[in-house]
C-alpha cells in the first residue's frame, strides 16, 4: 500500500481489523522516504529504529486505541526532542544532539502513539518562505522538483505532500504552516495563539509563534489538532479554553454562513490564477447556501511592516541566547568572552537570520524601540480591532493562503519580495486568529493553489466544518503530485 | 562653598521562595555549582518562563510593608545584554510597572525621625555567578533565576548616616515580613549607592556616580562618607564630578573608577511576550496585606507603652523579628519584662555576636528563659548563679530548675548554715575584722567575697551580708 | 502588477524618508550590539537591506496610534502563575557535558577582558 491514499481514518480502521500492522506502516513509510526523499529532501534525521521499535511494541500490545496509534508523522525541526537532533536547520544546532527534554506537543504525539519518522527541514530559525535558508539541504516541492515548496515548514509540507509521513507537525509564525500547505496541496492548520503548547518550541517570535498540524485531508487535520490542542502549565501563553472534539464538527454544512473577503485579499499583488481560484471557490460556497461580501480591514494594509518589526525584534531577543556557552557552536578562533560571543555566532548564523537580527535590533535599539516597535505593537492593536469588528458581522473570512502559487528556487531574491509572500498570512498571526489553508486547485502548471480561512478566536470547529464542506464539494484534495505516492 | 549630599539606594533582596521565579529548579544556596539547574536555566531553546506565585506574593508582601501602592496590572520586560551569567542573554525584569510604587519607610538619626521615599519596587530574576580567572571564566547558574526585588529609594537621603539607618530599618522591615534572610555576607541583601552634591539652596540635582561592591552596611557608609570627601574637594577646587561607576575598596576605604558610564547601555527593553500579563485585584492584595506581621516600628511603641521598656530597649529588641519573638514569648510566660529584656541585650546578645550565631542556632528556648527569671525572683537563685545558668541554657539548653538542681545551684538562705561558714570565715580573718572596724568599707566586701566563694557562690547575698554584718559586730 | 513592483510602489512612496538616516556607522553599532562580525561586503549587503525594511515598515507611522495600547502578547487575558514547588533535575552531567568547554561542575569561556 502507499500511505499517501489512505487517510488516518482508513489506516486506523484497518489496524483494528488487522489489516495491516503497525510495523508495516512504519516500513510503508520508511520505504517512501528512501524512494523519494533523495529528491525531496524533506528530512534533517529518519529515527527509524525508533520508529521500528515503538511499532513493533504497539504491535505487540495489539491494541490501537490511542488517537493516532502507529501513525507515521513527522517533526518540524524547531520542536525539541528528548534525545533526537534539534538543529532549527542552523549551523548553531548542528551538533545539539540531545535537547535533554521533550516539547510539550511531541510528548502529546507519544501519548497518543503516533510513530514518529524524524525531523524535517526548515528555513534556518523558521525565518523565511521557502526552506532555501536552511544551513543543511533544499526540500523541493514534491509537485515539481524545480519549485520550493514554501516554508518555513517546507519540509513538513513536503514530506506529507510526498506520502512520506501521513501527517507532519509545522510551526507558524506568519504563514510558515499555511504557505508551505498551500504550495504542496495540503491542509494547513495555525491555530488560535495559545491554543497548541509552545513548550519546546524553539522561539522565533513568541508573540506570534504557533504550532499546527500539516495533512491531506481535513479530517486527518483535525485528528491531529485535537492531540496536540490543550492548556499547558509549562506554557504561560497557553489558554484555559477546553479542547474540544474537532472531528464531530466535520459536517456538510454552510447554509447561511456569511463570509467577508478583505478587498485587501484580492488587491493589488496577488495573481490572477489565485484570484480565479478564489472566486470560484466562493460561487461554490454560495452555491452550497452561504453568502459573501467584500469588506474593509483598513489597517490590514500595514500588517507586512507590522509583521516584519514585530517579528524581528522578537527574534533579535530569541535568538540571543545562542552564544557558544552552554551548548551550541562555539568558534575555536577567539581568545576572550565578547570575541568568542561574535565569532560563534557569525559562523553559526546564516545570511537570512543574521538580517533579521540586524533588523530586529535597530527597531529596538534607541528612540527606534518607541517609533517602530512600539509603534508596531500599537498598530497590531488596530489590526486585531479590524478582524473583531468583522467577526461581529461575519462568521468566516476568506482569501487566498498566499499571492502566488509556489515560485522556483532563486527566483524570489529580493528580500522584502520574501517578506510580501507572506502578506495575506500575517494578519492571522498578529490577531492571534486561527487560520487555514486548504487545496483550491492548481495553475496552469499543475502546481496547486490555497483557500485560507480566518475565524475568530477559538473558532477551529467552524473552520473545520467549512473546509471539510469545501474539501466534500472539490476534488482538489484528491490530485497527487509527481512525487508523491503512486500514481494509481 | 557647602554642598549638600543626596544619595540613593538601590537594593537587590533575595526572595526565599523553594523554586526560582521562572522555573522550578530549588532556589537554595549554597549548593555544588550548577547543581539546581534546569534547560530553563540554561536558556535551552524553546524553554519557557512561568511566573512562581509565591514569588509575586513575597514581591507584594515586600512592597506593602514599605507602604508601597501595589499595581494592579503588571507585565515582565526583558532586559537585554550579552554576558556568560545571563543564559537567555535578557534579564526577565518589570521595566515599564514595578509591582510596588510611592512607598516610604521612616528613619531616625541623632534623635530625628525622617522619612526615606521609595520610588519602586520591582521583581527581576536574578543571574548566575561567573569567577574570573586569567585564562578563562567559570560559571555557575545556580543563581540564575533567584527571584529579586530591586527597592530604588528616592534620592532623599542626604548622609551616610541616613543610608545606614535606611539600610538597617529596610533590612529589619524586610526581615519581618519573612521574605527573605537579607544576608549581605550571602548575597540575599546587595546595594548599590548613588551619590552626588550640590551647593547648598540649589535645587537641580549634581552630577551622580554611582558605587558598587558595598558588601556590609559599614562599606555603604564609609564608602559614601569617601565619596562626599573626593566629590567635596574637585568640587571646591573648580572641577567637574564625572558620571561613573565606582568599586569601593574595602582595604583602602576608598572608591576607585569601575567604568565611566556611556550612552552605550541601551537593554532595548520590551515586554515578554512569553509572560501573560498579572493582574492582581483587591482580595488577592488585601490577602497578603493580612499575612504582613506587626511591623517594627509598631513593636518598639507597644513595647514602650505596654511594658514601659525604655526607646533604647525597645529599639534593640525590636530589631530582628527573631528578637521580639522571642522576647514577646518569655513575657507572655510571665517573665518581667525589663529582666527579659536584659537578658536578651547582655549577656544571649554578647554570646551571639562572640560565636557568629543567631538566635535559632542557639538551645535556649522562651520557656527556658522565663523559668530562669522566675527562679531570680523567688530566691531560688542569685542573680550570679543565674548567669552560670543562663551560660548553660545557652549552650545546651533545658529546664532550668533541673539544671540548677543537677549542678546543686539552689541559693543557700539556710541562716544557720550560713552562720556556719561565716563564722569560720571571720575566724580565718581576723584583720579584714580589724579593717572594718577601723573604717575601711572595702573590708566587707572581701569577706562577702570570701563567704561566696566558701559557698561556691550558692549563698543568698542579702542574707550573707545581714548576717556578716550581725556576727563582726558581735566581736 | 507583480509583487516586484509593488514593493517599487511602496518604495518610491517611502524612499528618502526614514531609511536614509540609517548609515553604515550605525550598522556597525548594531552588529555589535547584536554580537556579530560584518565584513566589509557583508556591512555593504546589510546596511541596504536594513535600509530598505526601515524605509518599507516605515508606513506605519502614517497612523495615528494615541491612545491606543499596545499589544505585547499573544493573549493577555488570563494570568498564569505555578505553584512554589522545587523540582531537582537530574540531568546535570548531560548538560556540563553540551557545553562546549567545562570543568565537570562549571561551564568554562574565554577570559573576560573589560
Amino acid at each position: 500500500m502507499t500511505l499517501y491514499n489512505y487517510t488516518i481514518k482508513q489506516v486506523e480502521t484497518m489496524l483494528e481489523n488487522k489489516e495491516i500492522s503497525a510495523e508495516e506502516l512504519t516500513n510503508n513509510s520508511l520505504e517512501q522516504i528512501k524512494a523519494v526523499d533523495e529528491e525531496v529532501q524533506a528530512f534533517l534525521t529518519v529515527t527509524d529504529e525508533a520508529a521500528t521499535e515503538q511499532a513493533q511494541a504497539l504491535d505487540k500490545a495489539g491494541s490501537y486505541d490511542a488517537p493516532l496509534a502507529g501513525i507515521p508523522a513527522a517533526i518540524k525541526d524547531n520542536i525539541v526532542t528528548s534525545g533526537v537532533p534539534t538543529t532549527a536547520a542552523s549551523r548553531m544546532l548542528e551538533d545539539f544532539t540531545d535537547p535533554l527534554y521533550d516539547a510539550t506537543v511531541v510528548e502529546k504525539l507519544q501519548a497518543a502513539q503516533a510513530v514518529s519518522m524524524g525531523k524535517v527541514n526548515l528555513d534556518e530559525f523558521a525565518m523565511g518562505s521557502s526552506t532555501e535558508t536552511s544551513a543543511f539541504k533544499k526540500t523541493t516541492n514534491p509537485w515539481n522538483k524545480e519549485y520550493v515548496p514554501g516554508g518555513s515548514s517546507g519540509g513538513s509540507a513536503a514530506s506529507v505532500a510526498s506520502g512520506e509521513v501521513m501527517f507532519s507537525l509545522g510551526t507558524d509564525t506568519g504563514g510558515s504552516i499555511r504557505q508551505p500547505a498551500s504550495f504542496t496541496g495540503l491542509v494547513g492548520m495555525k491555530p488560535t495563539y495559545g491554543l497548541v503548547s509552545r513548550y519546546g518550541v524553539i522561539a522565533f517570535a513568541s508573540s506570534l509563534d504557533q504550532v499546527g498540524p500539516l495533512t491531506r485531508t481535513v479530517d486527518d487535520n483535525a485528528r491531529v489538532l485535537e492531540v496536540i490542542a490543550g492548556k499547558d502549565e509549562r506554557d504561560a501563553t497557553s489558554q484555559n479554553a477546553a479542547v474540544p472534539n474537532y472531528r464531530e464538527a466535520l459536517k456538510e454544512d454552510v447554509k447561511g454562513l456569511k463570509i467577508a473577503v478583505p478587498k485587501q485579499f484580492l488587491g493589488e499583488g496577488v495573481s490572477s490564477d489565485v484570484r480565479e481560484s478564489v472566486e470560484n471557490a466562493l460561487k461554490m460556497f454560495e452555491l452550497l447556501g452561504a453568502s459573501w461580501e467584500e469588506v474593509n480591514l483598513p489597517h490590514l494594509a500595514y500588517a507586512d511592516a507590522v509583521y516584519s518589526v514585530i517579528s524581528s525584534g522578537e527574534a533579535a531577543s530569541s535568538l540571543a541566547r545562542y552564544d557558544g556557552v552552554r551548548y551550541g557552536h562555539r568558534s575555536d578562533k577567539a581568545t576572550d568572552m565578547i570575541d568568542m560571543y561574535k565569532q560563534s555566532r557569525t559562523e553559526g548564523f546564516g545570511e537570512e537570520v543574521k538580517r533579521r537580527l540586524l533588523f530586529g535590533t535597530t527597531v529596538l535599539t534607541g528612540e527606534r524601540n518607541e517609533t517602530y516597535f512600539r509603534q508596531a505593537q500599537k498598530v497590531r492593536t488596530l489590526i486585531g480591532n479590524d478582524f473583531k469588528a468583522a467577526f461581529e458581522q461575519y462568521d468566516v473570512i476568506i482569501g487566498p493562503t498566499t499571492p502566488t502559487a509556489a515560485f522556483k528556487f532563486d527566483e524570489v531574491m529580493d528580500p522584502l519580495t520574501m517578506y510580501m509572500n507572506d502578506m495575506l498570512t500575517v494578519p492571522a498571526n498578529l490577531a492571534g486568529l486561527p487560520a487555514l489553508s486548504l487545496p483550491s486547485g492548481y495553475t496552469e502548471l499543475g502546481l496547486p493553489l490555497g483557500l485560507q480561512l480566518i475565524g475568530k478566536h477559538f473558532s477551529e470547529e467552524l473552520l473545520y466544518r467549512v473546509a471539510y464542506t469545501f474539501e466534500q464539494a472539490t476534488n482538489h484534495h484528491k490530485k497527487r503530485p509527481s512525487n508523491g505516492g503512486a500514481q494509481e | 562653598m557647602n554642598y549638600e549630599t543626596v544619595i540613593g539606594l538601590e537594593v537587590h533582596v533575595e526572595l526565599k521562595t523553594e523554586s526560582k521565579i521562572f522555573s522550578s529548579s530549588p532556589n537554595a544556596f549554597g549548593d555544588h555549582p550548577n547543581e539546581n539547574i534546569n534547560p530553563k536555566d540554561l536558556g535551552y531553546p524553546g524553554t519557557l518562563p512561568v511566573l512562581n506565585e509565591e514569588a509575586i506574593n513575597y514581591g507584594m508582601k515586600a512592597s506593602l510593608a514599605l507602604n508601597c501602592d501595589i499595581a494592579s496590572e503588571t507585565v515582565f520586560d526583558r532586559k537585554h545584554y550579552f554576558y556568560p551569567d545571563n543564559s537567555a542573554a535578557y534579564q526577565i525584569s518589570q521595566d515599564e510597572q514595578p509591582i510596588g510604587e510611592n512607598g516610604w519607610i521612616e528613619i531616625e538619626v541623632n534623635g530625628e525621625k525622617k522619612k526615606i521615599g521609595i520610588e519602586r519596587i520591582h521583581l527581576e530574576e536574578d543571574a548566575g555567578k561567573l569567577t574570573h580567572g586569567a585564562d578563562r571564566s567559570l560559571v555557575d547558574y545556580n543563581r540564575q533565576g533567584t527571584p529579586l526585588i530591586e527597592i530604588v529609594s528616592e534620592a532623599d537621603i542626604r548622609s551616610p548616616e541616613e543610608a545606614y539607618a535606611y539600610l538597617e530599618k529596610l533590612k529589619s522591615i524586610i526581615q519581618y515580613t519573612g521574605v527573605s534572610d537579607v544576608r549581605m555576607e550571602e548575597g540575599s541583601l546587595r546595594c548599590d549607592a548613588n551619590i552626588s552634591l550640590r551647593p547648598v539652596g540649589q535645587e537641580a540635582f549634581g552630577t551622580k556616580t554611582e558605587l558598587k561592591n558595598l558588601n556590609s552596611f559599614a562599606y555603604v557608609k564609609s564608602g559614601l562618607e569617601h565619596e562626599v570627601a573626593r566629590q567635596t574637594e574637585i568640587l571646591s577646587d573648580g572641577g567637574t564630578i564625572e558620571q561613573e561607576t565606582r568599586r569601593y575598596d574595602e582595604k583602602t576605604k576608598k572608591t576607585v573608577l569601575m567604568r565611566v558610564k556611556g550612552s552605550a547601555d541601551d537593554y532595548r527593553f520590551f515586554t515578554d511576550p512569553d509572560i501573560v500579563p498579572l493582574y492582581i485585584d483587591d482580595a488577592w492584595k488585601e490577602e497578603i496585606r493580612a499575612e504582613i506581621p506587626e511591623l517594627p516600628d509598631a513593636r518598639m511603641n507597644r513595647y514602650i507603652k505596654e511594658m514601659d521598656l525604655s526607646d533604647y530597649d525597645a529599639g534593640v529588641i525590636t530589631s530582628t523579628k527573631e528578637m521580639a519573638d522571642f522576647f514577646e514569648n518569655t513575657v507572655n510566660l510571665g517573665a518581667d519584662a525589663k529582666q527579659a529584656a536584659n537578658w536578651l541585650m547582655g549577656d544571649l546578645s554578647a554570646h551571639l555576636n562572640k560565636q557568629g550565631l543567631e538566635l535559632h542556632d542557639l538551645a535556649i528556648t522562651p520557656e527556658g528563659l522565663a523559668k530562669m527569671i522566675h527562679l531570680v525572683k523567688d530566691g531560688t537563685i542569685s542573680s550570679k548563679i543565674a548567669k552560670k545558668v543562663f551560660a548553660e541554657l545557652l549552650e545546651n539548653g533545658g529546664d532550668p530548675e533541673k539544671i540548677v538542681k543537677e549542678k546543686g545551684l539552689v541559693q543557700i538562705s539556710d541562716e544557720g548554715q550560713l552562720k556556719e561558714v561565716i563564722t569560720q570565715v571571720l575566724d580565718e580573718n581576723e584583720q579584714s575584722i580589724a579593717d572594718y572596724k577601723d573604717g575601711k568599707g572595702r573590708a566587707l566586701g572581701f569577706l562577702v567575697g570570701q563567704v561566696m566563694k566558701a559557698t561556691k557562690g550558692q549563698a543568698n547575698p542579702q542574707m550573707a551580708n545581714k548576717i556578716l554584718e550581725e556576727e563582726i559586730n558581735k566581736r | 502588477m507583480g509583487i516586484n513592483e509593488m514593493i517599487h510602489t511602496v518604495f518610491e512612496i517611502y524612499h528618502g524618508g526614514e531609511g536614509m538616516v540609517f548609515s553604515k556607522e550605525e550598522l556597525v553599532h548594531i552588529a555589535d550590539q547584536s554580537r556579530l562580525h560584518l565584513t566589509e561586503e557583508d556591512s555593504s549587503m546589510y546596511v541596504k537591506d536594513v535600509q530598505d525594511i526601515l524605509s518599507f515598515t516605515a508606513k506605519i507611522h502614517e497612523i495615528n496610534t494615541d491612545g491606543v495600547k499596545p499589544t505585547t502578547n499573544g493573549n493577555a487575558n488570563h494570568s498564569r502563575m505555578r505553584k512554589d514547588v522545587a523540582v531537582k533535575w537530574d540531568k546535570r552531567e548531560e548538560a556540563l557535558n553540551h557545553a562546549p568547554d567545562h570543568d565537570g561542575e562549571h561551564f568554562i569561556v574565554p577570559p573576560i577582558m573589560d
